[in-house]
């Protein structure tokens, strides 16, 4: 939160379409590997302060007294090294702001409505974001690149515990942690991993398989959260259970989840390559095709693109393309990105036009004028 | 039965003097009654006294449950129904009723055993211990391991003198 720095670490916070989660680990990893299949790990605390009405009932005097706490106890994160943080009121951003931060998954759909005594405290590594009054008064998100579910608690955690030291957190020894929705009671943990499934999805099994995740307790959403598509080929895994089990146990489930997934996620790619190979390999060099050369391309149609271009390289059927970039390229092609990057407002066909030059750019490499 | 007095009206006030050991019945309408200077408590749609005293006594049901808010933070029992989220950490308290059966739904537990914030962890961790002791204590009276149970006895009070 100090001043000199401030701007220029807004400005990249706000312009380059990379982020913690975005840095691809699985880069030296051997095809076949977990981190081809999740693109990212994610866990959220749900927190609230005692005594205090939770965020949607809180008066305007009762709500700063909220944030000032609130901001505090940031401070004494900061001052125990946990690394600096940049923090925006969303009342001060302006709608493109907000929702460059919601494409980049460090803010919530909630706090896009910028809300009085709404706000973010991003680390400057993007890697953790504490949203202030979204539907409790503390979220604590850490966001991770691969399959790392266990590492983004134990970060996630920590820092709940440097918070704690500060804050007197709304508890209950039976029910435990107290959220406004019942459904984040307990340990307030949702774990969720990103994930690349092309091959489920090909071979038509993602209604089989989201029947079943829902009976063990877990729930599949599209790239962007809750009532999102699952737009290129691109899911999000969590459990739905957050009290009467532990943290550890929590975790432990959605990685058995997910292997499972995987397992299942290869199984179908080498059947789809032994069943209809050439098609694929059609598929993928075709997307390549498109998204060098296209001069329209539509978002949904992008992402289908894109999500050939990967398996290609997981496949080995294409390479020479850098798998951070491909992460980097599902937000740069995002509305906010294109006109930000445009630096004017587009209407569809002109985001249309600029996600095509975006993709002949980066991934045809043709010098074209973006 | 007709009015004894007016003849025309019908008798539904019942009146029972008693003079002298010599009883006497009349049985008359309203007005008669009224005329007589009588006014029967209740029958005569006069208020009754009594409600005045004890409203709520004469009031078939309480107030509806729906009506019902949370003390700490106002958030009624409809709100909740509505949205189902609540208000603050104390409506889990008080609108027990509701939120439980919701929680055992989703979560099919009603038992946190994650995580306890590090300030109530001493206490709670200081109530488990003692409660492990004094099972303890009960262990060794019924053994009859005297000696035991005495040096358990000690450490208890003086957990329990610390914990003041």
């Amino acid at each position: 939160m100090q001043k000199d720095n401030n701007t220029t670490n807004l400005t990249r916070l706000l312009t380059s379409s990379a982020s913690a989660w975005t840095s691809s680990r699985s880069q030296s990893c051997e095809p076949g590997q977990d981190d081809q299949i999740v693109l990212a790990s994610r866990v959220r605390l749900a927190r609230n302060l005692a005594g205090q009405p939770f965020p949607a009932h809180l008066s305007p005097e009762i709500g700063q007294k909220v944030v000032a706490s609130l901001f505090l106890a940031l401070r004494h994160l900061e001052m125990a090294n946990n690394g600096k943080y940049i923090l925006l009121k969303m009342k001060d951003l302006t709608p493109l702001q907000r929702s460059l931060l919601l494409e980049k998954h460090l803010i919530s759909r909630e706090l896009t409505q910028a809300l009085e005594n709404q706000a973010v405290a991003i680390r400057e590594d993007e890697a953790v974001a504490l949203m202030l009054n979204e539907e409790d008064h503390l979220r604590i998100q850490c966001l991770l690149p691969g399959f790392q579910p266990e590492e983004a608690w134990r970060i996630a955690s920590e820092i709940d515990d440097l918070l704690e030291e500060k804050l007197d957190y709304a508890f209950d020894p039976e029910l435990g942690y107290l959220t406004t929705c019942p459904s984040n009671a307990g340990t307030g943990l949702r774990a969720s991993v990103l994930l690349h499934l092309p091959g489920i999805i090909l071979t038509k099994q993602q209604d089989m398989l989201l029947a079943q995740l829902n009976k063990v307790g877990m729930t599949a959403r599209g790239f962007y959260g809750e009532g999102t598509k699952a737009l290129g080929h691109i899911f999000q895994v969590s459990n739905q259970v957050t009290l009467g089990l532990s943290e550890d146990n929590i975790l432990q489930g959605l990685k058995s989840v997910v292997s499972r997934l995987l397992e299942h996620e290869r199984q179908a790619r080498s059947r789809l390559l032994q069943e209809k190979g050439a098609v694929i390999e059609d598929q993928v060099w075709r997307s390549y095709g498109i998204m060098s050369q296209a001069r329209l391309l539509p978002g949904k149609e992008f992402m289908e693109r894109l999500s050939y271009l990967r398996l290609g390289l997981d496949l080995g059927i294409i390479e020479g393309i850098d798998r951070s970039l491909l992460n980097r390229l599902l937000i740069e092609a995002q509305p906010a990105f294109l006109q930000q990057a445009k630096g004017q407002e587009l209407d569809q066909l002109e985001r249309d036009k600029e996600r095509a030059k975006l993709a002949n750019i980066r991934i045809g490499k043709t010098q074209r004028e973006v | 039965m007709q009015c004894q007095r007016c003849q025309q009206r019908p008798a539904n006030v019942h009146i029972v003097q008693v003079n002298n050991g010599v009883k006497r019945e009349e049985h008359v309408c309203q007005q008669c009654a009224a005329q007589m200077g009588l006014a029967a408590i209740g029958s005569l749609g006069q208020s009754n006294p009594l409600e005045k005293i004890f409203p709520n006594l004469f009031t078939p049901e309480a107030a509806p449950e729906t009506d019902r808010a949370c003390p700490h933070c106002g958030y009624s029992c409809q709100e909740l129904r509505e949205s189902g989220r609540l208000g603050c950490g104390d409506c889990y308290q008080y609108f027990s009723g509701e939120v439980q059966p919701v929680l055992q739904r989703i979560h099919n537990s009603l038992h946190h055993q994650g995580k306890i914030p590090r300030r109530l962890g001493g206490t709670l961790g200081r109530k488990r211990q003692l409660d492990d002791l004094r099972n303890q204590l009960a262990r060794c009276v019924l053994d009859e391991r005297f000696e035991e149970a005495a040096r358990l006895r000690d450490q208890i009070r003086e957990m329990e003198k610390r914990g003041e």
